[in-house]
């Protein structure tokens, strides 16, 4: 990717915020006034300004030094829209192969290989709706409550790779959206962890005990750190499916670990026709 | 790291009415879609059908665990990493023997298995230890006659470590991948020669190592006709340059210096008495056409509908590959073909010349295309491929 500027941005040379830009980055720009940046300049400074994370970029550079991934590409997904910078860390932190997913490198007709990154990317998907909920602020107006599209909570995002949990530290009280049976703040300073698993109604009674599991393991890392972090299970609308009694045997399992339940207004049918769609954009886009 | 865990779940035929379902039903309807999957026609849809067929069948998998009359076997969460390496090497045997999919019924069970021990002789047992628990569930499931569906369930592998293992020395390992560091000159203001310098700056990238790609879209459909000819009659040492369409999609690579041209004589001699086929490339585009070509060479509708650049370079090489492989048999063809502009078909099309005249380079000539581009009132002839 070379970038070439013409006579109609500063008379053909490379823009001066640039060249601070990149250093800052400690990129050394070659070309400044012939108006070019190099692939490899553009490299460089492609991977900086996406907004990933040291251990996210040290992961792509692994990536691309074993021939697997581009860097432009992992770039190209976030500001091609594709992923978000969240979702797109989530990704590659915690998948053995994320170049399968950001590349959408398998077809349907290898079910197991598309089902596992359809698996994967529904609860990237979920996780995003969930940071966007969180993010979206409430404003009064003419004692109405709006949301606005412009102003974003101060929150700060992160993500723990081994159990696929969202982590969030709120820098303003928060309210904490989709708890069932509960209404919780999230305080300043205080951390919400949430384990996100996009399950059916079928695989959430087959599989809650494995993420019970989890979910202590979780209780025991987050907790020991810091009494007041809230740790939470995320899954789909498809939990209202379940059976009453087993869905009152869950909730009181949940609720002796000291977990809260949150229930997405998304039901699996609509993250995973999302999770497609990207998965099919990818696929359209720049490798 | 997140893992996946595979779950095998084997039941009876009496399993298979959930509800108002019949599993089994969806088992074949499934089945029918892989068969029309293969040809690839429409294979947009279908591959939507089949998807939605799955997720139903694995939803009743997992009603079916939970119940008393299933047995479960866990493969474990190495088992899928070890697809890949199989479909990479052998993905012929992987297709027969169905490794892929996520279900089977009992009626195909037993040459479902033959096929799997097959794959197992064909690529070996280091490959294949993480299939051999599955061969034996697959055994049991056949000699009790049930039915067979593979779930696969996300988990923590919280006890593992972070298996980020970077260097200390990887940003340097990475600033030295071979990336172009150099910049092209100035935009070129005729087509012709912007193409020329495109191609020759990526046939210098991918000699040096670099990666590259030409781009041939938003090129007039002559230019990309006559420089390709051009390069592919040129002296210089064979290679093969990637193509990347500005969709993003990728194409297989163009080889070019690949081809010597003929002597003239030897053409005019050859094909003296032939008649001259005048030939339209894709059907409905320019209806004008009709009264002046014999046959169009591609079909609209299997050509041009929605699909990325790079699948309908594929369907062109493909369609134009079998047509020229059946006239090897006709005899001579001397053929006018009325070229009209979509860039992927025609790059498909000349990829699939150009490999025909390859194979055809050591006897004498016996196809011959001459292309004829629309510019400004009348058709004019382009430079002969021989």
């Amino acid at each position: 990717m070379e970038i070439v500027f013409t006579g109609n941005v500063e008379g053909g040379r490379v823009p001066g915020y640039i060249c601070d830009l990149a250093l800052d980055y400690d990129i050394h720009l070659k070309h400044v006034f012939e108006g070019h940046i190099t692939p490899y300049e553009a490299r460089q400074l492609y991977l900086e300004l996406v907004g990933f994370s040291q251990e996210t970029k040290a992961r792509i550079m692994k990536l691309s030094v074993d021939g697997e991934l581009t860097p432009e590409r992992a770039c190209f997904v976030v500001l091609g829209g594709v992923w978000t910078v969240a979702e797109a860390e989530m990704i590659i932190q915690s998948c053995d192969q994320p170049e399968r997913i950001l590349t959408s490198m398998s077809r349907p007709e290898d079910r197991h290989l598309y089902l596992n990154d359809l698996l994967i990317t529904r609860s990237v998907v979920l996780g995003g709706a969930l940071d966007r909920k969180l993010l979206k602020t409430e404003l009064t107006e003419n004692g109405q409550i709006i949301e606005s599209e412009d102003d974003e909570a101060p929150l700060f995002i992160d993500f723990d790779p081994l159990y696929m949990a969202k982590i969030y530290r709120a820098e303003t009280d928060l309210l904490i959206p989709w708890l069932r049976n509960a209404k919780q703040v999230l305080k300043t300073g205080q951390s919400l962890v949430v384990l996100v698993r996009a399950r059916s109604d079928s695989e959430i009674r087959h599989y809650f005990l494995n993420d019970l599991k989890s979910l202590k393991a979780l209780v025991h890392k987050y907790r020991l750190a810091d009494l007041q972090t809230m740790i939470c299970f995320l899954t789909t609308r498809d939990f209202e499916d379940i059976p009453e009694v087993q869905q009152q045997q869950i909730t009181s399992l949940l609720e002796q670990n000291g977990v809260y339940l949150m229930i997405s207004p998304d039901s699996l049918s609509s993250l995973n026709k999302e999770a497609i769609r990207r998965l099919e954009t990818g696929r359209l886009i720049r490798q | 790291m997140i893992k996946t865990n595979v779950w095998l779940i084997a039941f009876p035929d009496e399993e298979c009415r959930i509800e108002r379902v019949d599993l089994k039903i969806l088992m074949q309807r499934a089945l029918r879609i892989e068969v029309r999957m293969e040809k690839g026609v429409n294979l947009e849809q279908e591959q939507g059908r089949y998807h939605t067929l799955c997720d139903r069948i694995e939803y009743y998998g997992h009603l079916i665990a939970i119940s008393d009359n299933a047995v479960v076997h866990n493969l474990g969460a190495n088992y899928l990493a070890s697809l890949i390496p199989l479909q990479k090497s052998f993905p012929e045997a992987v297709k027969k023997s169905r490794l892929m999919a996520s279900f089977s019924p009992s009626e195909l069970l037993g040459r479902q298995l033959e096929q799997l021990l097959d794959l197992v002789s064909t690529a070996g047992h280091y490959l294949c230890r993480e299939l051999m628990p599955k061969i034996q569930f697959y055994q049991q499931a056949v000699k009790n006659g049930w039915n067979i569906i593979e779930l696969q369930e996300v988990i923590s592998d919280y006890e593992s470590v972070s298996e980020i293992n970077a260097p200390d020395n990887l940003r340097d390992e990475f600033l030295s991948l071979h990336v172009r560091d150099d910049i092209t000159t100035g935009a070129d203001a005729n087509p012709y020669v912007g193409l020329r310098n495109q191609i020759r700056a990526v046939v210098g990238s991918i000699t040096r190592g670099e990666p590259a790609a030409v781009n041939f879209s938003d090129l007039g459909h002559h230019v990309i006709a006559e420089i390709l000819n051009e390069m592919v009659y040129s002296k210089g040492t064979k290679i093969s340059v990637p193509i990347t369409y500005a969709d993003g999609s990728q194409a297989s690579p163009f080889p070019l210096f690949c081809l010597r041209p003929r002597q003239i004589e030897s053409v005019r001699f050859a094909f003296k008495d032939e008649p001259l086929i005048k030939v339209g490339m894709m059907s409905q585009r320019h209806p004008e056409l009709d009264p002046t070509v014999k046959i169009y060479i591609f079909r609209n509708q299997e050509i041009s509908i929605g699909k990325p650049a790079g699948e309908i370079d594929e369907t062109a090489y493909r369609k134009a590959k079998e047509l020229f492989a059946k006239s090897r048999s006709e005899g001579k063809y001397r053929i006018a073909f009325y070229q009209t502009g979509f860039q992927p078909a025609i790059v498909g099309f000349y990829r699939a010349l150009t490999e025909e005249l390859i194979q055809r380079s050591y006897s004498l000539p016996s196809l011959q295309v001459t292309p004829y581009y629309f510019l400004g009132e009348n058709y004019k002839e382009g430079k002969t491929w021989v």
